[in-house]
């Protein structure tokens, strides 16, 4: 219980009042003379034990009525936010509004968006005007307080559906860190949800709960805006069946189904969009829709050629949730990349090899040292030098012009490499730093950035990846690093692992350890177990492999199919590289049909592009239709948005605590929820009702008792 | 106007001031109320022959008409016995109460004794007056004379009750003082001790007298019209005790009609007429009640 007035309880003090009446200021009562006092004194005791007991009575009626008024006042309430302690203190409110994709379902011509947009400027409209508040959404990052409500209210209105979207479990976070800033103000959070099931998983109510005991003292309220029983067809990820792609050869791609409501018939059209060319219908089929549940619908897509294709699957016809109606998808036919594999023998290169070919992008030529003094790297995209000794001056030099004109290659050093050969001049215009020695400290690879396109394919599963399982027993220390060296991948004790240095258009990677290892060898230590680990699955070592060679060599295992938020990165190779350095950039042209122009850094390779909010395919482009850059790639929404399921409200204040948070559907109940959670439910009726009560049966007592004598 | 009738009320009496005056009216309200009563033929002043008929009894047949007439005529209501009568008067402080302040228990007494004096010297029965609080105060001796109305009701405009009393023991002597049967008639609250009270009433009826026991009482110590909170005080002992009336009510009124009910039920075994009064009563029940008993002398 608790009390909006809490120092009006004092007044129970006033009970004092008709105890000093009942002890010192008794009512005389009326005398009367009366001879037949004899057949009175009969009955003597057991008259002055009841009058005891109404003069009791009476006093209990008439403090109960003084002490109750004085609760009335109080305003006591059961099951309040628990925020009753600062009353008179301003309110700082977190308007949180869901803005994904999802919130674009219409009902009744108006969006779930626009619902909870016109309910929260309601809303904001009733605030007194010294209310702190601050307004986020799931597109932006922490919000900071608006100046006043009138900003706040233009930030409400700005509010637009973003397919690039964080949780709303984070953006809730993000709100009740920054009620926390304001210590001396009444706390509430308004979330205004469809209360769609993936918005508030388990994992994530647990997370709010948590955050919300810490901040102890934020009441949180939640507005549903969803529609109960919402019908919509959607379309969900694509995939390709084949993984590799060979030119002229159908490709299947197979896209996910997602029905809300009874089973239906709904078209489903399949376009080819090719640059400067009409779209190109390439199928249109009627799909059947079963209820509440995912299907798949298969396209095939025949005579692509070299270069980068663009589709869209579209849903035909209108539902209530347009966003999920299409879905686009690029795929880049191009020819296997070329690396050159340098060895003391062929089986070292095996593990390299095996996890290059089977991706089917790449081919793989393997070469002896001895041999390679005869071999023009020209051809190739990337070299790479599996354990070298010591190598002749002329091949360091070719190598260096090689890589100096946009070829790659990575240098991984082991038990052949001896300090002062490759410590000379030729190996060191390549190599990361001058050789020290032979470090034999036990470690394990530890990255700690895998943004880097060496590390992005394995960037989704960072946190799972267990180094330690692919020890390291040996390696190379380095004298310090050569000017323009970077440490890309470090070992768990700090030495730099992987280093990469930029050397005129091309680049070239040092690994302080071999990858080229086998599992045992009789006369000396093996030096790691990278390719093949301990006593588990080396599943990160072909992504490894694949991404050090996309790097070097360009256009390896990329994505090219995003989520709208998503960083898109495509590795230029080196023709399409020089392209871009003639003409001095490169154009990125827009779903929306708008354009921006970039120009790519000296040495780099890579384009990067973060501004992937719009959903559709990207063209990126240069030199015009003569051009060798032609590429692109297409960012879709997270099929997430198409689960129209809803949680129930009893799920999420068992998951909150039901004292904690309250729901409303509209402003009315907006309202009354407020009331209810700042005020808790009010008791003074109630009180009221026993005062009047207590005062009726004291008049009715005190009447009896000392009515006056006619 | 008022009609005779209306002088048996109490309310009506108490608005005359000569005693002499409201016994008159008491008594011809009484007679003027006969002639419509079930007690019509208690005329003592007419006397009248009629036929007998069977069932009569022999001892009313006029033989002085039978010699006239040669038939049989009954004489109904001749006073032919004379009764001495003692109006006995309870003085005690309690007498003087009435809660409505009109009549007092004793004033109601008065009336009835001066009415009932003034019918008994109509019908030339000798009639005395006693008083006593502890003891006898007043003692007049029975006379028929009509002076002898004037001589008691003097007395009795005089009297004033104060002061404690003692029912028994003056009962007790007014048995010792008797020495032919009479007719007692005792004006008395009897709040007191009741046994010793029977006692003495069973010793004065064993003495042969007839004794009628007018019992007033004041209303409200019949009905007990008290509301809330209230302090009784006693006026004799002057003890006082807090009650609430209301809570009280039916207790008390339950006790009062057991004390009545004890002294109607004694006084049938003894033999002594109980006639309990209240000041708000009529008082043709008083006497109504003498002329029964004077008939049954007869």
């Amino acid at each position: 219980m608790s009390f909006l007035h809490a120092s009006l309880l004092f007044g129970g003090f006033f009970i004092a009042v008709p105890i000093a009446i009942h002890l010192i200021m008794r009512r005389q009562p009326k005398l009367v003379i009366f001879p037949a006092l004899q057949f009175i004194r009969q009955k003597q005791e057991a008259n002055r034990r009841s009058l005891r007991l109404r003069h009791l009575v009476l006093l209990a009626l008439r403090c109960a009525a003084i002490g109750l008024l004085a609760l009335a006042l109080a305003r006591p309430s059961l099951t309040g936010s628990g925020v009753l302690g600062k009353e008179g203190a301003p309110i700082a409110a977190a308007l949180v509004v869901d803005n994904g994709l999802r919130m674009e379902y219409r009902k009744k011509n108006v969006t779930r968006l626009e619902a909870a947009i016109q309910l929260a400027d309601r809303f904001l409209a009733q605030l007194p005007d010294d209310t702190s508040v601050v307004v986020g959404d799931l597109a932006g990052g922490r919000p900071t307080f608006a100046v006043d409500l009138g900003s706040a209210r233009q930030q409400v209105a700005q509010i637009t559906p973003s397919a690039a979207t964080r949780p709303l479990i984070d953006a809730v976070g993000d709100a009740i860190r920054s009620l926390q800033q304001k210590a001396d103000h009444r706390k509430e959070l308004f979330v205004f949800t469809d209360l769609a099931k993936a918005a508030w998983p388990d994992q994530g109510l647990k997370q709010i709960s948590e955050q919300l005991d810490a901040a102890g003292d934020v009441a949180m309220y939640i507005v549903d805006v969803g529609i109960e029983d919402a019908v919509n067809f959607g379309l969900g990820h694509i995939s390709i069946a084949d993984p590799v792609i060979v030119p002229e050869k159908p490709v299947s791609l197979r896209v996910a189904t997602i029905r809300s409501g009874p089973s239906a018939e709904c078209p489903v059209e399949f376009v080819l969009h090719r640059p400067d060319a009409e779209p190109e219908r390439r199928d249109h089929r009627m799909v059947q829709w079963s209820s509440d549940t995912m299907g798949e619908v298969e396209f095939s897509l025949t005579g692509l050629e070299y270069g980068t294709h663009q589709c869209v699957i579209r849903i035909l016809g209108n539902d209530g949730l347009p966003a999920d109606d299409s879905r686009y998808f690029t795929i880049r036919v191009q020819s296997p990349r070329r690396i050159l594999l340098l060895g003391e023998s062929k089986r070292n290169a095996t593990f390299v090899e095996t996890a290059l070919v089977t991706s089917g992008r790449y081919q793989c030529r393997f070469e002896t040292f001895g041999g390679a003094a005869n071999i023009e790297f020209d051809p190739y995209e990337a070299v790479f030098l599996l354990d070298p000794p010591p190598l002749p001056d002329a091949i360091w030099q070719g190598l260096y012009r090689f890589v100096k004109g946009g070829g790659g290659t990575i240098i991984c050093l082991g038990h052949n490499a001896r300090r002062d050969p490759l410590n000379a001049n030729d190996p060191q215009q390549l190599l990361a730093g001058p050789l020290k020695r032979q470090s034999r400290a036990s470690t394990y690879l530890s990255p700690s950035n895998y943004n880097h396109p060496i590390l992005i394919q394995l960037r989704p599963y960072a946190g799972q990846i267990p180094w330690r399982q692919f020890p390291i027993d040996k390696s190379w220390d380095l004298d310090g690093l050569n000017r323009g060296a970077i440490s890309i991948v470090g070992y768990a004790d700090g030495r730099p692992a992987l280093i990469e240095r930029m050397i005129g258009t091309g680049r070239a990677l040092t690994l302080t350890t071999p990858l080229s290892d086998p599992p045992y060898v009789p006369e000396r230590e093996v030096w790691n177990y990278l390719p093949i680990g301990l006593a588990t699955e080396p599943w990160p070592f072909p992504p490894f492999i694949r991404g050090l060679a996309g790097h070097l060599a360009g256009g390896g295992e990329e994505r090219a199919n995003y989520l709208a938020g998503e960083i898109a990165t495509l590795h230029l190779g080196p023709e399409e590289r020089r392209e871009v350095q003639t003409t001095g950039g490169f154009v990125v042209l827009l779903p929306t049909g708008e354009g921006f122009r970039r120009s790519l850094a000296p040495g780099d390779n890579t384009v990067t592009l973060s501004t992937t909010q719009n959903i559709g395919n990207y063209r990126v482009t240069a030199g015009g239709k003569a051009g060798s850059l032609k590429r692109g790639f297409s960012v879709n929404a997270d099929p997430v948005i198409s689960r129209l399921a809803r949680t129930t409200t009893n799920h999420i204040a068992t998951a909150l605590g039901a004292k904690r948070v309250r729901f409303a559907r509209n402003a009315d109940e907006i309202e009354i929820s407020v009331g209810l959670g700042r005020v808790g439910k009010e008791l003074y009726p109630w009180i009221i009702g026993l005062v009047a009560l207590s005062v009726a049966g004291e008049l009715l007592l005190s009447n009896r008792f000392y009515r006056e004598q006619q | 106007m008022l009609t005779v009738e209306q002088y048996l009320k109490p309310e009506v009496i108490r608005q005359i001031s000569r005693l002499d005056l409201r016994a008159q009216f008491i008594v011809k309200g009484f007679f003027q109320g006969l002639h419509a009563s079930p007690f019509h033929g208690f005329s003592v002043e007419f006397s009248e022959h009629r036929k007998y008929t069977p069932g009569d009894n022999p001892q009313d047949i006029d033989w002085l008409v039978y010699a006239k007439t040669d038939k049989y005529y009954v004489k109904k209501f001749e006073a032919e016995t004379n009764i001495t009568g003692y109006l006995v008067m309870d003085l005690s402080a309690s007498m003087a109460y009435t809660y409505r302040q009109e009549l007092t228990k004793f004033d109601y007494a008065i009336c009835l004794a001066a009415a009932l004096c003034y019918l008994m010297i109509h019908q030339n029965d000798p009639v005395g007056l006693m008083t006593f609080d502890e003891r006898i105060k007043t003692s007049l001796p029975p006379k028929s004379k009509r002076k002898q109305i004037g001589n008691i009701l003097s007395v009795l405009a005089n009297l004033k009750p104060s002061g404690p009393t003692h029912i028994a023991a003056s009962l007790d002597q007014i048995t010792a003082m008797l020495r032919h049967r009479s007719l007692i008639m005792v004006f008395s609250d009897l709040l007191g001790d009741p046994e010793p009270i029977k006692t003495a009433l069973r010793r004065l009826r064993h003495g042969g007298h007839d004794v009628i026991l007018f019992h007033v009482l004041d209303e409200a110590e019949v009905r007990f019209p008290f509301d809330g909170l209230v302090e009784f005080e006693e006026p004799e002992s002057g003890e006082r005790m807090q009650v609430d009336a209301n809570g009280f009510r039916a207790d008390y009124l339950d006790q009062i009609k057991a004390f009545r009910e004890s002294y109607r039920i004694d006084c049938f075994r003894i033999g002594v007429d109980y006639v309990p009064l209240d000041t708000s009563m009529q008082f043709d029940r008083a006497l109504t009640e003498y002329l029964v008993r004077r008939k049954a002398r007869g």
